[in-house]
């Protein structure tokens, strides 16, 4: 501490006084507060202002809280668009590009019926080609039919991750 | 001072249409908002207008709220400059108020603590803290809604900034000069005494 007194040059009461708010406020560089302290030690006339000063933000800091009357929030709950906000949550929600939309693909691919059907259709063509040495060609069924279930899945899974993608960055 | 992201979390709500949510903001900000809207004024009854319209706008806005930014700040600067834009267009209302009482003579009550100095002092006390009120509200519009900021709401000269969207330094330099004018016009009253 006595080593920074020898480093700063004393303050002059001008400057002192100048910078006695953001003493007390605690906003001064430590070093310049370390000068005024000092000055402040040896200085009766800058010790006055300083009381001046502690005096105002004692009053400034005492200023009681004040509250708005008991019916306040009435008017205000009653003019809030309530009903815009609700309905305009919905287009907030993150989107995925149509491609990846469940309805962008037709009804009859994606219908559960269409989808179990299909997988015994390469079940059965497997099964064929497997067991009853069906001719190559039973290939095609085996892809034709498990198309459908592959497809929707693939589409729920980009979807998924989109989303997931989107509600991340914001 | 103000829980940002616990703000960002009822605006959420907010932007949903749940009206808990507007209530919560309410319950948190309309203390500070009306105290801010008074003292700018020294009216209770603008005061409850203009800190009324103030969260009426803000409700009706939230879609364009930045959430990068504190919602208390966007708050304090639509309150304050609300308040401003008042006392400007009341301009002559404004000089011929009447110090101790609002304007329509309703004497507003000083909730001092329990526990304190002696009554004589506490009357002094009182006093002196009724001289620091008219002497607030004298001040012009700008020095007035920084201290009040700064001393009333208890607020960090970075959140004034970014309340008022000026530098730091201007921010700074302007609580001193009104610090300096309040002094100045206390110890003139003083010696009015
Ligand atoms: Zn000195």
């Amino acid at each position: 501490m006595t080593g920074r007194k020898t480093d700063q040059p004393p303050i002059s009461c001008t400057d002192c006084c100048a910078t006695l708010q953001e003493y007390l406020d605690g906003s001064l560089a430590k070093t310049e507060s370390m000068r005024v302290f000092l000055h402040l030690r040896t200085c009766t006339g800058c010790q006055t202002a300083l009381e001046q000063w502690q005096a105002t933000f004692g009053l400034l800091e005492a200023m009681p809280a004040l509250g708005p009357p008991a019916d306040f929030d009435r008017r205000i709950l009653a003019a809030v668009p309530y009903e815009s906000y609700r309905s305009m949550a919905d287009l907030r929600q993150p989107r995925v590009p149509v491609i990846l939309a469940e309805e962008t693909l037709p009804v009859w691919v994606r219908s559960p019926v269409t989808r179990l059907a299909g997988m015994v259709m390469a079940a059965a063509a497997g099964i064929a080609m497997g067991w009853f040495q069906a001719p190559p060609n039973f290939a095609y069924g085996v892809v034709v039919g498990l198309l459908p279930e592959a497809v929707v899945r693939l589409q729920g899974m980009l979807r998924v991750a989109t989303l997931a993608l989107r509600r991340s960055g914001g | 001072m103000f829980d940002r992201h616990q703000d960002l979390k009822v605006i959420k709500r907010c932007k949903r249409g749940e009206e808990a949510a507007f209530a919560e903001i309410l319950q948190r900000y309309r203390g500070p908002i009306y105290s801010l809207c008074f003292r700018m004024t020294r009216n209770s009854e603008d005061a409850n207008d203009l800190a009324q319209e103030v969260f009426i706008k803000v409700f009706g806005l939230l879609d364009r709220f930045d959430e990068q930014y504190a919602f208390s700040s966007w708050l304090f600067r639509i309150a304050t400059n609300h308040s401003i834009d008042h006392l400007r267009r009341n301009r002559l209302r404004f000089l011929s108020l009447d110090g101790v009482t609002g304007r329509d003579g309703e004497e507003y009550e000083l909730q001092l603590p329990h526990k304190g100095p002696a009554p004589d002092t506490m009357l002094e006390r009182k006093q002196a803290i009724q001289r620091l009120e008219e002497v607030i509200a004298e001040l012009p519009p700008h020095y007035k809604a920084v201290t009040l900021l700064r001393h009333d709401q208890h607020l960090s000269y970075e959140e004034i900034a970014e309340i008022l969207q000026l530098p730091l330094g201007t921010v700074k330099a302007r609580i001193h000069r009104a610090r300096n004018l309040i002094q100045q016009m206390l110890k003139e009253r003083a010696y009015d005494i």
